[in-house]
């Protein structure tokens, strides 16, 4: 009678664990997915010389642009992340319109590492459209050949705090 | 004591002749002695004492095995299957934050911020209601600035008023790492 009882327990907890892996290894799944193929993610490729020591050190800067078409681009969100080593963060710029020429936000904790969230936003009249500079992210690489970067536009709004799809893009900024 | 009267029992309602015959054909009562009811008691204690349940060993541990990684799996089920909100992400993510990150965070405009962003405990930095701490939230509440009808839970660090340091406050939360 008491083995009776017991079984039942044992079978329903053992379907609960298989019901648990099998949630989780979905859940990883998507978590895997989602960190390897953001919405809007970017990958690109900061070119370096192939001939140098591995602890060689250089200093690049990346602009970074967001077109926002005809809509008057008035706040927006980047993320840059390096995918390799050898990169750090060492200073942020503002950008070319008036509206965003102050540096962005971002977090002092990303200097000398390698992700960093870039912010802006302006209450000013004239507000950049089309393609526009907003700001400069000056790396510091270690070791040669080029390096890695995936970059996003999390967000962009117009003045009226309207969503809009603006792209973006980065490129090595001309010394 | 017995203040309840006889029970009704069927063998009234019987006819006499079938009670008798049914007393008549059982078996005489047998009686065994105290002593020999004492002798029997002990002879079995003593047998009974020294006698060990063999269980089997690797069923037992199987079953508790299986007690154990069941209760887990479904603590961890539940886990997995509550809904997690990006409040409680954010509000996770600044209980992550120790005394080292604090000393290392900025001042922006001569405004201590991280610790204002502390004080401000996570609530209210969603302006939007997206569900999400971004510059957006920031740029919703400079627009109301020009504004006199703030909402007063807009107000990050406490000191009675919707300012520019409460903007200050809400991009910084959307840039932290």
């Amino acid at each position: 009678m008491k083995r009776a009882r017991q079984f039942p327990i044992i079978r329903t907890l053992f379907a609960a664990s298989l019901l648990c892996v099998l949630s989780l290894s979905v859940r990883a799944q998507q978590e895997a997915e989602t960190v390897s193929q953001p919405p809007g993610a970017m990958t690109t490729d900061i070119p370096g010389p192939e001939q140098v020591a591995d602890d060689a050190v250089r200093f690049d800067a990346v602009d970074v642009f967001v077109d926002a078409g005809q809509e008057s681009l008035a706040a927006w969100q980047f993320e840059f992340q390096s995918r390799t080593e050898g990169v750090e963060i060492v200073g942020i710029e503002g950008g070319d319109h008036p509206a965003f020429a102050a540096p962005p936000f971002y977090d002092p904790k990303a200097m000398m590492h390698n992700r960093v969230i870039l912010a802006a936003f302006s209450t000013a009249e004239k507000l950049p459209t089309g393609r526009s500079r907003v700001a400069r992210i000056h790396l510091q690489l270690t070791g040669p050949g080029s390096k890695s970067c995936e970059t996003q536009l999390t967000t962009c709004a117009t003045a009226d705090g309207r969503k809009i799809a603006a792209t973006h893009s980065i490129a090595v900024a001309a010394k | 004591m017995n203040q309840f009267p006889p029970p009704d029992l069927p063998e009234d309602e019987l006819p006499q002749e079938l009670v008798a015959a049914i007393r008549a054909g059982q078996p005489p009562a047998i009686s065994v002695p105290p002593d020999i009811d004492a002798a029997v008691l002990n002879s079995a204690g003593r047998h009974l004492s020294t006698v060990t349940v063999a269980r089997p060993a690797g069923r037992h541990r199987l079953r508790w095995a299986v007690l154990s990684v069941g209760t887990v799996a479904a603590a961890m089920l539940l886990v997995t299957l509550l809904p997690r909100s990006p409040d409680m992400e954010t509000n996770r993510s600044m209980a992550r934050k120790s005394s080292a990150d604090i000393s290392a965070s900025p001042v922006v405009a001569g405004l201590s911020v991280t610790a204002d962003i502390a004080d401000a405990g996570g609530f209210g930095a969603d302006i939007d209601g997206s569900g999400t701490v971004d510059i957006l939230d920031a740029f919703v509440l400079a627009r109301s600035l020009s504004r006199p009808d703030h909402d007063v839970r807009w107000d990050q660090n406490g000191d009675g008023q919707v300012d520019d340091s409460d903007v200050q406050l809400v991009a910084m939360r959307a840039v932290m790492l």
